[in-house]
């Protein structure tokens, strides 16, 4: 069943209604809108955006911590656990935030600390507020300095092994 | 904002489900204990404004943002892990099918 959403950056679009996530508390800071696509525009470039279903202007430039220039490891709580769901054969998909500051190249960064994570089965995602000490604007192009930003340190990781 | 003196031990009751106790007192740093229903999201300040002030960033960029077309060129060959305190790693898809294809439409 297709579905057609109105944005404001990308015009009216029409989509999978199968395509569209549910996050039951919305974005943090942004509680009124729950229901959300992922729009894929800019391939091969790794950026997607996390559009509103229900308001136009709402959307967030997104990405894979896969094409960061570091490891990415982290620990949901139980209640982000139980609130994502989690059955033997669920996968799923993370994405950070990012932002665009300035034209230079470190002035894009991405989000660690509030990943988006989403259950690929029942397409349910939450922003979690991570306990590990991550920086919430982590360069994405400007190579970071070495052992800088410890991303996939094992403390952060809970210490398992690959 | 209402101001309470409480002591090592001592707790505070907020609307009824949930309580605050103080744990400990340590120079300037004190240790609170937080008994509060599941709904209930407890953060540190800081950390959920920060989160916060870069979602209400990213929301107000326009379109097209030009870096946002351009490739960093860092190597897809970093680990995403994402585990549950206490328990096993869940499984994660990269470059999952989240997205929708309209554009093929």
């Amino acid at each position: 069943m297709m579905t057609t959403i109105h944005t404001s950056r990308f015009g009216e679009l029409t989509i999978a209604a199968n395509a569209i996530l549910t996050l039951p508390s919305g974005m943090i800071g942004f509680p009124g809108s729950t229901r959300f696509v992922v729009l894929d525009h800019f391939r091969p470039a790794p950026f997607k955006w996390l559009q509103s279903v229900e308001e136009a202007d709402l959307a967030f430039a997104i990405m894979d911590p896969v094409d960061l220039a570091c490891d990415y490891r982290i620990t949901l709580t139980e209640e982000d656990a139980r609130d994502l769901g989690q059955h033997e054969e669920d996968e799923y998909a993370v994405f950070v935030v990012v932002t665009v500051r300035s034209a230079d190249a470190d002035g894009t960064t991405a989000n660690l600390r509030g990943p988006v994570i989403v259950n690929l089965r029942t397409r349910i995602g939450k922003q979690v507020a991570l306990a590990e000490d991550l920086p919430t604007r982590f360069p994405v192009f400007a190579p970071p300095l070495p052992g800088a930003a410890h991303a996939g340190s094992p403390t952060a990781a809970g210490s398992v092994a690959p | 904002m209402l101001a309470l003196t409480r002591k090592r031990g001592e707790a505070i009751t907020i609307g009824g489900d949930i309580r605050v106790v103080v744990l400990q007192v340590n120079g300037g740093a004190v240790r609170l204990g937080i008994e509060a229903p599941r709904s209930v999201a407890v953060h540190r300040d800081e950390v959920y404004s920060r989160i916060l002030e870069q979602n209400r960033l990213a929301a107000a960029m326009p379109l097209p943002a030009p870096l946002l077309a351009a490739v960093p060129g860092n190597k897809r060959t970093r680990t995403v892990r994402i585990q549950v305190a206490g328990g096993a790693p869940l499984r994660t898809v990269s470059g999952a099918h989240t997205h929708d294809d309209h554009h093929s439409h």
